[in-house]
């Protein structure tokens, strides 16, 4: 009962579809490589990678106001830090994986003591600046491969099936925590943050706790989503790990596509992101031309539906498939009009 | 009656551009303190300063006999002053609802489910009950400024900030506005009203203070101020409907 009152799951029809549709989507995942081939396989392993980052993108860009450049950084952090846990001390993978979240969150509070105070371009930049002074670090090292990278070796043994399952778990959790998180007290600071920051402060939200917590938690998630990838990938290399282009150039896509400030505008955007680069990576004559013609479909979008798919089509019909709106017709008895 | 709030000789700038100086006034307990002066005469920036958006350079804030000169606005809502923005600031993509929510959960710093009874209260007090699952961005000026008023409120404050709360409403609609601030006298809570146009609010004020190029001209009863040659002289040729 309680997990229903979670998704705000009552007893209409209208609830009762939604309901049916979630559980639908979830047995559908959850049992794709007993049905499906191995091309879906792999294409759904890679569409819990994106989506799970366009997610952790969307929180700070669309809900805290934080435009980051420097989600690469978590990403190469975690797979570092679960490379070499797994390979030097023989950490089973799925804790290595947490422990590379961990490792990602306390760097994600020193850069918050260094960078909150800072206002959005500048923030934007420097995040992505320290990206990059991490990767010249990292490469000094022979303990993380110099510029050769690691192999997570305990990943090399595993299926695809088994990969598939790393990535499907970790995107459906997090997709909880993203919820839940929304539908909590945090959530709605965020939501008057992200409208209007003057505001929320002098309405007693604090804005520096509330922006750290979110640093801390996409830190976190962003650094396993890192893992998750190279667990797949199996080799890391430290340039394309900690690249601009490979990881947050992708999170703007799929969220300016999908919808900023939604919550499931980054799953729509991230099932296309997936779909369009495997199809341009076919085409080899193209080389980097790829991200160019992502660049030329984003702008197109921008221009056509700046609020994305996901944000146009709930502005039209009115109707969220997973909302963390608090109606007050939930709790008031007396009949209001429901319109304007 | 107990003071609530001191401005104590008070510097304060927007980078190098200096608003305020020398600025020292009193408020007391359950008083309507008016505010007026001329356009750019530094009176949001007064209210910046005391809301905690604006450090002051030199000179104290203080607040039920506690030094607030550099906490922070959110610290500063908890305790108790609550404000309103001459230009409404609501939190465009959240309903009406959600806004004041925001305002009652954390300006008191209670979960949301005990903010909800009061934030109900609140939005019948304020006249904007019956559009409570409104987005704001939808809302015309007079029930922004409701919204301002409502957010202000919510947060229980014992001393509340309004700034211009009638500027750029029709004759009709400042009406309104004016019975709302009634009842907010009523509560008891202290206010500082800023209004630019001094009629709408000279005769609900029981102290004024008139600022002038950031420091205070002129502080009394609003019989003695209206009628100083110095007010009169800061306002000549500003026209009063302006
Ligand atoms: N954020 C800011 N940055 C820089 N200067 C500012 C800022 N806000 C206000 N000022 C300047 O500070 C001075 C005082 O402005 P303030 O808004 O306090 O005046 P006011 O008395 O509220 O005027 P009004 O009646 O027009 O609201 C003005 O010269 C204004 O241009
Ligand atoms: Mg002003």
């Amino acid at each position: 009962m309680k997990l229903l009152d979670l998704f705000r799951i009552q007893n209409t029809a209208n609830s009762k579809i939604r309901l049916a549709a979630i559980v639908a989507a979830v047995v559908v995942l959850m049992t794709l490589p007993s049905w499906g081939g191995g091309y879906a396989v792999f294409i759904v392993t890679l569409m819990g990678i994106y989506i799970t980052l366009g997610m952790m993108w969307n929180l700070l860009a669309g809900y805290s106001g934080l435009v980051s450049l420097g989600l690469q950084m978590y990403i190469g952090v975690g797979a570092f830090a679960l490379a070499a846990l797994s390979n030097y001390y023989g950490v089973p993978l799925v804790i290595g994986l947490l422990l590379g979240g961990v490792v990602s969150m306390v760097i994600a509070v020193g850069l918050s003591y260094l960078l909150l105070r800072m206002r959005g371009m500048y923030f934007a930049i420097a995040t992505w600046m320290f990206a990059e002074a991490m990767v010249l670090l990292l490469v000094n090292f022979e303990y993380f491969g110099r510029g050769q990278g690691l192999f997570v070796l305990a990943a090399r043994s595993l299926s695809e099936t088994e990969k598939y399952y790393f990535s499907i778990v970790m995107l459906l959790v997090v997709l909880l925590v993203v919820v839940l998180l929304l539908r909590s007290r945090l959530g709605l600071g965020l939501f008057a943050i992200r409208d209007n920051d003057v505001a929320s402060q002098t309405s007693g939200v604090p804005l520096f706790k509330s922006k750290l917590i979110v640093m801390m938690v996409t830190g976190f998630i962003t650094g396993v989503c890192g893992g998750v990838y190279y667990i797949a990938f199996v080799w890391i290399q430290p340039y394309s790990a900690f690249s601009i282009t490979t990881w947050t150039v992708a999170a703007v896509f799929i969220v300016v596509i999908g919808g900023i400030g939604t919550i499931t505008g980054p799953i729509v955007g991230g099932v296309i992101y997936v779909f369009l680069s495997q199809y341009l990576s076919t085409l080899t004559w193209m080389g980097s031309l790829n991200m160019v013609i992502l660049g030329v479909i984003a702008v197109a979008v921008i221009i056509v539906a700046p609020k994305g798919i996901v944000g146009t089509l709930q502005h039209r019909f009115g109707f969220e498939i997973i909302s963390a709106r608090r109606w007050m017709k939930g709790y008031v008895t007396d009949r209001l009009p429901d319109h304007i | 009656m107990e003071k609530i709030l001191s401005v104590d000789n008070v510097y304060a700038a927007y980078g190098k551009f200096k608003v305020l100086h020398s600025l020292s006034f009193d408020a007391y307990e359950g008083e309507v303190l008016g505010i007026i002066g001329p356009n750019g005469a530094g009176k949001t920036t007064l209210m910046n300063a005391i809301c905690g958006l604006l450090i002051p350079y030199e000179g104290k804030v203080i607040f039920n006999g506690r030094d607030i000169t550099k906490m922070k606005p959110d610290e500063r809502c908890r305790l108790g002053i609550g404000r309103t923005y001459q230009v409404p600031k609501p939190f465009d993509r959240l309903t009406v609802f959600e806004n004041v929510l925001v305002a009652s959960a954390y300006g008191t710093g209670r979960s949301e489910a005990e903010a909800v009874e009061d934030t109900i209260e609140v939005l019948k007090q304020t006249g904007l009950y019956a559009k409570g699952d409104v987005e704001s961005h939808n809302l015309a000026l007079l029930d922004r400024k409701r919204l301002e008023i409502a957010r202000g409120l919510a947060t229980k404050p014992t001393l509340l900030l309004l700034d211009e709360v009638a500027a750029g409403l029709t004759d009709a609609e400042v009406h309104e506005v004016m019975d709302l601030v009634e009842y907010l006298k009523g509560t008891g809570i202290t206010i500082i009203w800023i209004e630019h146009v001094i009629k709408t609010m000279a005769e609900s004020t029981d102290k004024l203070l008139c600022l002038a190029v950031g420091t205070n001209l002129i502080y009394g009863d609003p019989a003695y101020v209206m009628g100083s040659k110095d007010v009169e002289e800061v306002y000549l040729g500003v026209d009063d409907d302006e």
